[in-house]
């Protein structure tokens, strides 16, 4: 019953008795953990803790939050500030990006108009070197790849998540994009495609 | 299996966490926002300032004052306005950033917006007459405020025919005793001397003079004009000394010339 509910439904449901903040978690748990995961490289138990922090801010802020706002990007706006914060906090840098096979298609997509190749999904190597050319990108913009071909959030969303002019996220991903093009040039992506 | 959920759910019932109040969340935009206000407010502030400074700017006697055009520019520029016009601009953009809807506008559109406000803000302010007073008040409260408004200390400057002051006394019917900026006593012989204005010599009056230092604290004076070129703020005073009959400070004229009288 509660699965058939709205976000906005669940946040006033929680309000009025906070043991249906437990729904909203169950419903986000794995995603926020796999873009958590996906933004900064790091083991599960350690993606789990800065989990936990997102799910105990966002229920102090649920008052802060507004119906008219998709929840879903409320709450990953949460979760990227507090990866971030989390990396500001240990003072090190997000190793990298963590790319599986499967985000690996995601971004090779960026080459297909650059390129004429067929794709092996499966192919490790292909991974592997994906993972090598995000890992030197800035920060920025692996963050907005992730966010664009991996959790596959349009501009608008992207634009709520960052809190960025809708203009800017364009901007950004286009430089992302160039800059994945000619890392995959130097590094010889399409031979191994 | 382990519920992670429920992990959470339970420390935040075991911690007694609550959700903040929309109070609080109403009170922090209300001071975002207001932030913003006062950062725009302040700008326009600082852009009647300007204005203020560049009309009363002496263009028509610069070559006295530097032997250059360039650097008279220099010396007339209103750093302390333009610092804390570009202090509250940042101001403006950081909490305009800051508000629930501030990030989907670009740096230049915020700044744009915030530049036309204080421009509006700042025109209306100039024309309520407020930068005299402001002027009298931030010369001598604010320590680094002669340091960056050079354009004050460009009239002391008696090897040049430059003088300014505040009239003291009078020492008979075409000379006055004059406070110079620095406190330096002066005698001010003023028998041809043209009073700019339509203004008349009188006891706490500050001036500006053009003319020749022919002795040791002894000046006559080809011109005089007032500190500020339309002294509303001044003739003001004047008036109301004449309603109220109540002394003044020493800023202001509140007794005739001794021709006058």
């Amino acid at each position: 019953m509660m699965e058939n509910k709205s976000d906005q439904e669940l946040v006033a449901d929680t309000l009025a008795n906070q043991d249906n903040f437990y729904h909203i978690m169950k419903r986000y748990e794995f995603r926020l953990l796999a873009f958590i995961k996906r933004l900064s490289n790091i083991n599960h138990q350690e993606a789990e803790d800065i989990l936990q922090e997102v799910f105990i801010k966002a229920f102090r802020n649920l008052n802060d939050y507004k119906p008219s706002m998709k929840f879903a990007n409320w709450i990953y706006r949460i979760a990227h500030n507090e990866t971030i914060s989390h990396f500001r906090k240990t003072k090190a840098r997000a190793q990298t990006v963590s790319i599986e096979n499967e985000d690996a298609k995601g971004l090779i997509c960026i080459l297909t108009d650059s390129f004429d190749f067929k794709i092996d999904l499966d192919s490790k190597m292909i991974s592997e070197k994906v993972r090598e050319i995000v890992y030197a990108m800035p920060q920025k913009y692996s963050e907005i790849l992730v966010l664009r071909y991996m959790e596959d959030k349009d501009y608008q969303e992207i634009s709520e998540i960052m809190h960025i002019p809708a203009g800017t996220v364009a901007t950004l991903i286009n430089r992302a994009k160039q800059y994945f093009k000619n890392s995959a040039t130097k590094n010889n992506l399409q031979n191994l495609i | 299996m382990k519920d992670l959920s429920q992990d959470i759910l339970n420390k935040i019932k075991k911690d007694h966490i609550k959700p903040l109040s929309k109070l609080h969340f109403v009170l922090r935009k209300s001071f975002i926002w207001t932030m913003f206000g006062l950062s725009v407010l302040i700008g326009g502030l600082a852009v009647s300032g300007i204005i203020f400074h560049v009309n009363e700017v002496d263009w028509d006697v610069y070559d006295k004052f530097r032997d250059n055009t360039p650097s008279f520019l220099m010396m007339v520029i209103p750093y302390f306005w333009l610092i804390v016009m570009a202090v509250f601009l940042f101001a403006a953009i950081y909490n305009m950033k800051h508000t629930s809807g501030g990030y989907k506008y670009g740096t230049f559109i915020i700044l744009g917006i915030s530049l036309l406000a204080s421009l509006i803000i700042g025109v209306i302010l100039f024309y309520s007459d407020i930068n005299e007073p402001m002027e009298e008040n931030l010369m001598p409260n604010v320590p680094l405020y002669p340091l960056l408004m050079p354009r004050g200390g460009m009239w002391n400057d008696t090897e040049r025919g430059l003088l300014t002051g505040t009239i003291v006394d009078f020492n008979g019917p075409n000379e006055f005793h004059l406070q110079g900026a620095m406190n330096d006593p002066w005698s001010v012989n003023y028998e041809k001397a043209r009073w700019l204005n339509k203004l008349e010599p009188r006891i706490g009056l500050r001036i500006k003079i053009l003319g020749v230092k022919d002795g040791p604290n002894h000046f006559t004076a080809s011109e005089i004009r007032p500190w500020f070129k339309n002294q509303k703020q001044q003739i003001k005073v004047l008036l109301r000394v004449t309603t109220t009959q109540q002394p003044l400070g020493d800023d202001y004229g509140t007794q005739p010339r001794p021709g006058n009288l």
